[in-house]
Parts: C-alpha cells; structure tokens; sequence
C-alpha cells in the first residue's frame, strides 16, 4: 500500500476567460521512503497538483472537478479529497508537510525564527515553553544549522536564502510527518547551496524513511535525488517510470526533448537536436575569433565600492567592496562568461562597464574610447556601442509600452528617428530577426510568454548596433526549452553582427555550451580565468573545483557514481572578506599562507593538487586535453588562477 | 527560426495597430459604471450650462410674495426663502462647483505631481529639502491661512484684489466694475484650494516613484541612454498613473465640500452667486421646514461625487494594458 496514492485528480481554474483544466486525471504514487520527482516546465500543472493534494488550490477559481488522493496512514485509509477543512488542516502540516520555492514569503517576517517554530509544536503536538525550545533547537541542528540557538532568535531576513530553506524545512518536519511535499524548494539557490540542501533531504529521507514529492523543472536535480520520477505536460503525466529509465531511455518525446534541451557541465555530446540545442560554435574554433589584434573592452583594476549608511545622520560607516580590483579583456565576436555565487560581484561588475553603477576605481575602454570618465551627452553617445539583456523578460520591459515603442525607443533616444512612426520599417526588421511577426508590434509586453518577451528585450538591445552585449542572466527565469532557442538566437546575431557578449551566469551547464572564455568571481575577485574547455576540463582554483561538483547531472548513474564535495557553509558577507585568500574559511585545502596572504592572478603553473581526484572521474578523463591547450594562442586564452596551491604544486 | 516561435507561440487575440489613447478608450468604453458616470456628468455639464442661459427664470430673480414652495411644475425644484426658483439656481451654482472641482483639482494635480515626482526621482538632498518643505506645510492650519488672506489681502481693493484687477485690466476695461468682485473671490477660492490640496498628493506621488525608480524597465532605459527627465516622463510617471488618478477623483469632493465651507463662512461664493456647497449650506438651516432646499443641491452634490469615483476607477483600469475586461 502506498503512503500516497492520487488516483484520477482532475483540478480545473473556472476563469472568465474559460475553463483551465491545469491538472487533467494524473495518477500518482508515493511510498514510504522514496523520493518522486514531477518535472515539467511552467505551466505544466505540477505546482497544482501538489497543491491539490493539500486542498490549498485558491478557491474560486480552481476546484478539484474529480479524482481521489487516497493517504495511508496510522489512522488507515482516508481520501483527502473528500475531507472537510477541519480534518483537512489536522493532516495538512501535521502528516503532510510543504515546503515552498522562496522560504522568505512562507516566513513571518515579523517574528524571529524561534516563536514561529514552537508555534508549530504548540499547536501540533502540544508542546510549550522551555520543551518546545528545546525540541525546536534540535531540530534547526537537524537540518544543519551550525548554531542552533542563536538561529531560533534571528528574523527571516537575517538568514541567507539556504538557512532560511533550512528553516523551512525544519519547520515541515517538526511535526514529524510521513510526506514531505518541496514545490522548486532549491530554484532560487546558488548550486552550491542547492547541492547541501539536496543532500539534506536525501539524508532525511534515508534517516527517517520519509516520502517526498519533489517539483522541479531541473533534472539535473532529479538526477540526483529521484527515486522515480513523473514527467508532466499540459496538465497530464505523459511518462512515469525509475529514474534510470526516465531519463536514460525516456519514452516520450516530450521527455527526450527535455532531456536534450538540458546542456551538461560534464561533456559537449548529448546535444544534437537541431531544433533545441545551442548552436555555438566549438570553443576550439572560437579561441581564433578571441586572438584579433586589439580587445573590444579592456577593464583595468575596476572596482565599485557601496557605502552602508547608518547611524545618525545616514553616514557612511561600512564600505562593500562589492568589486574589488577587476581587470580583464573582451575580445570582438567573443563570448566571455562571468560565474560565482550570487553576491560575488559579477551582475555589479557588469553594470559597472555599461556605467549602471557609480565606479569607485579603474578603467574601462570600449572600442577604444575611456567610458569610466564619460558623462552626460557623451556617455549617451558611448551608451550606443553597448547595450544589456536583462535577466527578468517580465519586468525590464515598460509594462505600458507596446513591442513598437519598447523598440522604437533607442532609435528616439539617438535621434535616429524622429517618431515612433518612422522608427516602424526598422523595428518591424529588428523583430521578425529575433522571431516575432509584425502582428506582435502593437500589443504589451504582458501579453507575451517569458521567451517572446526576452526576444523583445534582445530586438531592443540590437537597435542601436552595438558592439558590447552584456547579458545579465538572459535565460535563468525561461524554461529550459526556450533557453536554447534564445541562446541559439544570441549565437546567431553574434555570428552575423560580430557581437561580443558579456555573459553573466550562475548555471554552469549553460556557460559550458555558450562561452568562449570563463571568468569566475569570488568576493568581488576573479578567481581563476581560463578558456571554456580548459576550465571545465581541468579546474584549478578550488572554488571552481567545488563549483562544477556541485552541479547535478542529468545522467542518474554518473551522478550517483560521483564523490561529491559539496561547498560548506556560503560565501562570508562582502562587509567582511576574510583576510588573505578570501576563498580560505571554505576551502579544503588551505595553510597558513591562505589566511595572510593574498595570491594573484597569474598563468597558471601545474597541476593544483590531484586535480582529477576532486573534479571527479568523469572530468579526469580530459585533463590531458584541457592541459594541451592551455599554454596555446596569445594573452586573452590562458589559464590563469589566483591560489596559492598552484605555487607550491611541482611545474 | 520559425520552429522557434511556434514552440512558444501563444493565442492572443487584438485588434490590431492602435495608439495607446485608443487602446484606453477601448478599454474604458468596456466599463459600464464608468461609461455610465461620464454619461451622467456630461448631462449634468450640460444642464449648467443650458439651464440657467435658457431657464425663464433669472438665478437672482426674488419673488418675495411667492416665498418658499415645494416643487410644481411651474418650478421643478421648488423655490427658496426669497422666491427664487431653486433649479436655475441648483444649475447654475453647478458651474461654480465644477468650476471649482476640476480647476482646483487640476491646480493641485499640477503642482503635487511635479513636486512629488522630482522629489521622489532624484532622491537624497532634494528629496529630503522638498518633502521638509512638504511637512512644514502640513503643520500649516491651512483654512486659517485661507482665511486671514482673504480677509487682509483678497478683500476689496486689498493688495490680491488689486493685482487680479490690473491683470484682468490688461483684457477687458470692465475690470474695474465693482460686479467682478465676486468672480475674484471665486478664482481665489479655486487657488487657494488647489494650493492647499497638493501636499497629500505630492506625498503619495513621490511613494510611487521611489517604488518605480527600482524597477529595472528604468535600469533598462537608462543602459540605451534615455535621460534622466524622460525616464521620469515616459516610463514612471505614466506607471505611477492609477493612484494618481484614483487620488485626484478624491480631491475633486474634497475641494467641493471645502468650498461650501468657506462660502459658509462667507469667504467663497457669496450671495447672490450660487454653489452647490452655499446652495446646501443655506437649506441645511430651514431643512426641517423646507427639506427640498436641501435635498436637490445635496443630490447633486452626492451624484456627482459618486460619479467622478466611479469615473476614476474606470480610468485606473482603462490606463493599465495589463487589465483586461474580456
């Protein structure tokens, strides 16, 4: 008998617009001990199904139209469904416990951490007082927070996203309940952070034989943790199965599709369908595109210090050296990625060359011309020669502007055109390139998917024929599937413009298809510089060794085959960059010379340590490859690194 | 990359190419209140205009043997304590209550958006100067100062009286006639309100605009080198619209009834010029004894309020795309 078994359930949204039948008769099960994952991208109905189960679909206008949820339990068999709210809520928490995607909305900001967890055993299991705190310090050790008890006196906002995701679930697991549903509980982390979280529940789960039903759209993630696994489109499962099966024989060919549209950190190959995949050019070919004789942008010692205000009369009391002494070159028609976790600085460096933020020190040429000192009218004229992709398609377009104005704007703000109306041939041009139809040029933003309004955002960025294409996390808020469409496009414009991007990307797996050259950013710093396929072949810089670790693959049986070294702890806050080697207090690896000193960035010697052994088999297989070229192609294509290690290692 | 688009494409349903005006209008028009209150305005708009221009009676005319009678069909609304016939005059003291509504509303409009808005943009010292100026007004008992400059300055031949005589003279040679006195205290009145109603709307015009300054549509305008001045114009302002306009539907009743105060207190409208707040004032002291006194200026008043909520509504809704009345 299974500890969870949906039978049939059909959830339909009775809108005005007509009825949505988000979840249209799935089947499902979930027994003790086993992790199931749903997968399927936005609009999939996952996130209804889960909240189905609980009875939490916002009513009106969504309903339960048919089908039962039949939970197991020590009381015996009940149908959820059919339960009334009261009984409903005595299991909702207590047998049945959610976690969500963003734990600081399902947090009382208002309350500290500990009267919200006590809160929950007063009221499940009847505890109080000093028990209760007791058994909520417990708890908080449980999921692995280092101090306990300072934990359960601090507010929500006081945590990192990752302590507060573990908050959330200590908060679930109080009440000691038999399924544990996560809805994206790891999407809105860093993949270090993720890789502890996802090491957690597995650890749950092996300790106390708890269930969970984990959605999520990454299967990197399912890799790694699904027992069996539940593919889901348009409202139905359209395949079900082990996740060795799933995803290395997948069935359907919504699954296949999925599957290949996931690019990996660990190889180029899976990736050939023509339709999704990325159709950047093998970084042995670009490496020629990035030896032109003088850079497109050169940055020299940048840096971009905050002033934290407090006290009276809002002085300036703490500096945040949020980038602290960048300098690196982008060459024409090149692809250079920036990777770190999130506040090690890369979306601030960025904004820093386009002049978004007030920089404290360096210099920053573009096409041969200084903009660090550039202002007023002639910064706007600079401003032509570069533009910027935003990360969010929703809300970096005027929600009032319709697709021809949002276009046209550009070209008004040169003076190119002098009205909307003559802007109209060119903008009409500019987007049936990026794959929308002149119909598209008079309706909003708002009615447009992710992946039409991120074309938007690209079409405007190209009015103005620039040179310099900063994109700030271009595909992190789009489906998998459309990601590669949009990269693809990117690909294509740069190979037909002679674009250079300034890629700025937590997910790996993407900068491994799309980069030419990786920088990687700890703290304001770069910390290890190197060609795409010498850096994911042959990682120097611990932190970069542990990056890549921590990233899940799609293979289960690799993923599971691996040694992992997940990242401990996150990064210090930038008030306080530890002494010497920032990276220090994180690293496996670091003497005495870590804590005072702090290295540089230079080409890169031998081998750091066994590099193999802590990258991992899969990656070992390479180093003699990624090794050979390192050394190859002028000053921009070298290995460089700023650790310690790879002084004392033998040349 | 047509196999692209077709995988995301979606259905949307439009009415093809149509400038933003139009696209509110077509929106609004979708809104029965709000298309029903307009309609309803423009009726009343229309009767002030028409009704005491071809009304048989005068809005001064007495008729002392007559006194005060309810409504007939000789007078619709009845007449009041001098005989006056009580629909000319509801009508006519509509013209000053618009008058006064709209014009004060658009004085403050004017000065609390602009005040609001640069504050709220440009942040830091000029933020912290402007909205200090803002609070010291606010302590300001402001129907005081209304009424100690009427009084010193805005009497007759008083230092106000006398420039809005010297700069009505440079138009017409009747600026001199004692008869225009009236329609000074009107225009006073109409300035007075509108400068005394824009800090609240400065305030919350500045809220907005510290909210829409860190969206990144702004960052975004800025990387493809807008300016400062028409970032502010073209993308927070028209983003900051709904509360704006939702707030200016308020004041329009607020400066009404303040009007109807101050004439109450003799420093607005006087006698035998009308408004809707004077007309209500003066029933409201006979209502026991001659109750439609009151009653038809206060349901003109109410209807209208009603109407201009409802009217504002529409337009938060008409002026955002993203809501859709389908």
């Amino acid at each position: 008998m299974p500890l969870i078994s949906v039978e049939g359930l059909r959830t339909s949204f009775f809108t005005h617009a007509g009825v949505v039948r988000a979840v249209d008769g799935i089947d499902l099960a979930v027994e003790r001990g086993e992790v199931v994952c749903v997968v399927g991208e936005s609009g999939s109905g996952k996130t209804v199904a889960a909240l189905s189960i609980l009875g939490l679909v916002p009513d009106p206008p969504g309903r339960i139209v048919g089908g039962r949820v039949v939970f197991t339990d020590r009381d015996g068999e009940r149908d959820l469904v059919g339960l009334s709210p009261r009984e409903l809520r005595k299991v909702r928490g207590n047998r049945i416990a959610m976690i969500f995607q963003d734990p600081m909305t399902a947090l009382n900001p208002y309350l500290a951490v500990g009267p919200q967890l006590t809160e929950v055993l007063a009221l499940h299991r009847g505890m109080r007082g000093r028990e209760a705190t007791r058994e909520a310090a417990r708890m908080l050790g449980e999921v692995g927070l280092p101090a306990p008890e300072t934990c359960l006196r601090q507010f929500p906002h006081e945590l990192s996203g990752g302590m507060r995701q573990r908050v959330m679930i200590a908060m679930a697991l109080l009440c000691e309940p038999a399924l544990l549903i996560a809805d994206e509980p790891t999407t809105a982390l860093d993949v270090t952070v993720q890789a502890q979280i996802l090491e957690l529940i597995l650890a749950l789960k092996n300790k106390a034989g708890l269930a969970v039903l984990f959605i999520t759209h990454d299967l990197g993630v399912v890799a790694r943790i699904a027992d069996r696994v539940a593919v889901m489109y348009a409202g139905k499962i359209v395949e079900e199965g082990s996740v060795f099966d799933v995803l290395e024989r997948p069935a359907h060919p919504y699954t296949a599709a999925l599957r290949r549209a996931v690019p990996s950190v660990t190889s180029d190959q899976p990736m050939r369908e023509p339709a999704l995949v990325c159709a950047a050019a093998p970084p042995s070919e670009s490496v020629a595109a990035t030896t032109g004789p003088t850079p497109l942008v050169v940055v020299e010692d940048l840096a971009v210090h905050f002033p934290v205000r407090g006290g009276l009369f809002a002085r300036a009391t703490q500096t945040v050296k949020a980038v602290d002494g960048v300098s690196f070159e982008l060459g024409h028609a090149e692809t250079l990625a920036l990777v770190g976790e999130s506040g090690c600085g890369k979306s601030t460096t960025a904004r820093a060359l386009l002049r978004l933020v007030r920089l404290s020190r360096g210099r920053v040429i573009i096409d041969g011309v200084d903009v660090a000192g550039l202002s007023g009218q002639r910064l706007r004229r600079a401003r032509r020669s570069m533009q910027m992709i935003f990360q969010d398609p929703y809300a970096s377009l005027d929600p009032r502007m319709t697709v021809l104005e949002l276009v046209a704007e550009p070209l008004l703000v040169h003076r190119i055109c002098k009205r909307t109306r003559d802007a109209r041939p060119l903008v009409a041009q500019l987007i049936e390139r990026v794959g929308l139809a002149q119909e598209h040029l008079h309706r909003y933003p708002h009615e447009f998917s992710g992946g039409q309004r991120q074309r938007i955002g690209i079409a405007r960025a190209l009015a103005l024929g620039p040179k310099l294409v900063v994109a700030d996390e271009p595909v992190s808020a789009l489906d998998v599937s459309i990601r590669a469409q949009i990269l693809n496009l990117m690909s294509e414009l740069q190979r037909e413009r002679g674009l250079s991007y300034l890629f700025i990307a937590h997910d790996l797996a993407t900068v491994r298809r799309f980069a030419d050259r990786v920088l990687v950013m700890y703290l304001g710093r770069i910390v290890e510089s190197a060609p795409t396929h010498s850096l994911f072949a042959t990682p120097a810089h611990p932190y970069t060794q542990a990056l890549l670790a921590a990233v899940p693959s799609v293979e289960p049986a690799e993923e599971r085959a691996r040694r992992r070294l997940p990242l401990a702890g996150e990064p210090p806050s930038p008030l306080s960059v530890p002494q010497g080697c920032a990276f220090h207090p994180r690293c496996a690896h670091a003497f005495d010379r870590c804590r005072n000193e702090r290295p540089e960035l230079r080409k890169i010697r031998g081998s750091v340590v066994a590099r193999s052994e802590l990258a991992g088999a899969a990656i070992a297989g390479s180093v003699r490859v990624g090794a050979g070229v390192a050394g190859f192609g002028s000053e921009r294509s070298q290995h460089e690194v700023a650790c310690h290690l790879d002084e004392v290692a033998p040349p | 990359m047509s196999a692209a688009t077709s995988g995301e494409s979606e259905p949307i349903e439009d009415a093809g190419g149509s400038t933003f005006a139009a696209d509110a209008w077509r929106r609004l028009r979708k809104n029965r209140a709000a298309v029903a209150s307009l309609a309803v305005l423009g009726a009343l708009l229309l009767g002030c205009i028409l009704v005491p221009a071809l009304g048989s009676y005068g809005y001064a005319d007495t008729d002392l043997a007559l006194g005060p009678t309810p409504p007939s069909w000789a007078h619709w609304m009845g007449t009041d304590l001098f005989g006056r016939d009580l629909m000319v005059r509801v009508f006519f003291g509509g013209r000053v209550s618009f008058a006064v509504g709209v014009v004060s509303t658009a004085v403050s409009f004017v000065i609390g958006v602009t005040w609001g808005s640069v504050a709220g943009f440009f942040g830091r010292r000029i933020d912290a100067v402007m909205m200090r100026i803002v609070d010291a007004l606010y302590t300001f008992p402001f129907l005081i100062f209304v009424i100690l400059l009427s009084v010193f300055f805005a009497n007759q031949g008083g230092l106000l009286h006398r420039a809005f005589v010297r700069v009505l003279g440079l138009f017409t040679a009747r600026a001199h006639d004692p008869s225009y006195f009236p329609v000074f205290q009107i225009v006073f009145v109409f300035a007075a309100l509108g400068a005394a109603s824009w800090l609240t709307m400065a305030r919350i015009v500045r809220g907005q605009v510290i909210a829409l300054r860190a969206q990144p549509f702004v960052e975004a305008a800025r990387s493809i080198g807008a300016t400062e001045a028409s970032i502010l114009v073209r993308h927070v302002l028209p983003n900051a619209l709904g509360p704006i306009i939702v707030y200016a539907t308020l004041t329009v009743p607020e400066v009404m009834l303040t009007e109807a105060f101050l004439s109450f207190l003799g420093l607005g409208t006087q006698e035998p010029l009308a408004s809707w707040g004077l007309l209500a004032a003066s029933g409201a002291e006979t209502m026991d004894v001659y109750p439609w006194v009151l009653v038809f200026p206060a349901l003109m008043l109410a209807v209208t309020l009603f109407c201009f909520n409802h009217l504002g509504d529409g337009l938060r809704d008409a002026l955002d795309p993203r809501i859709r009345k389908d």
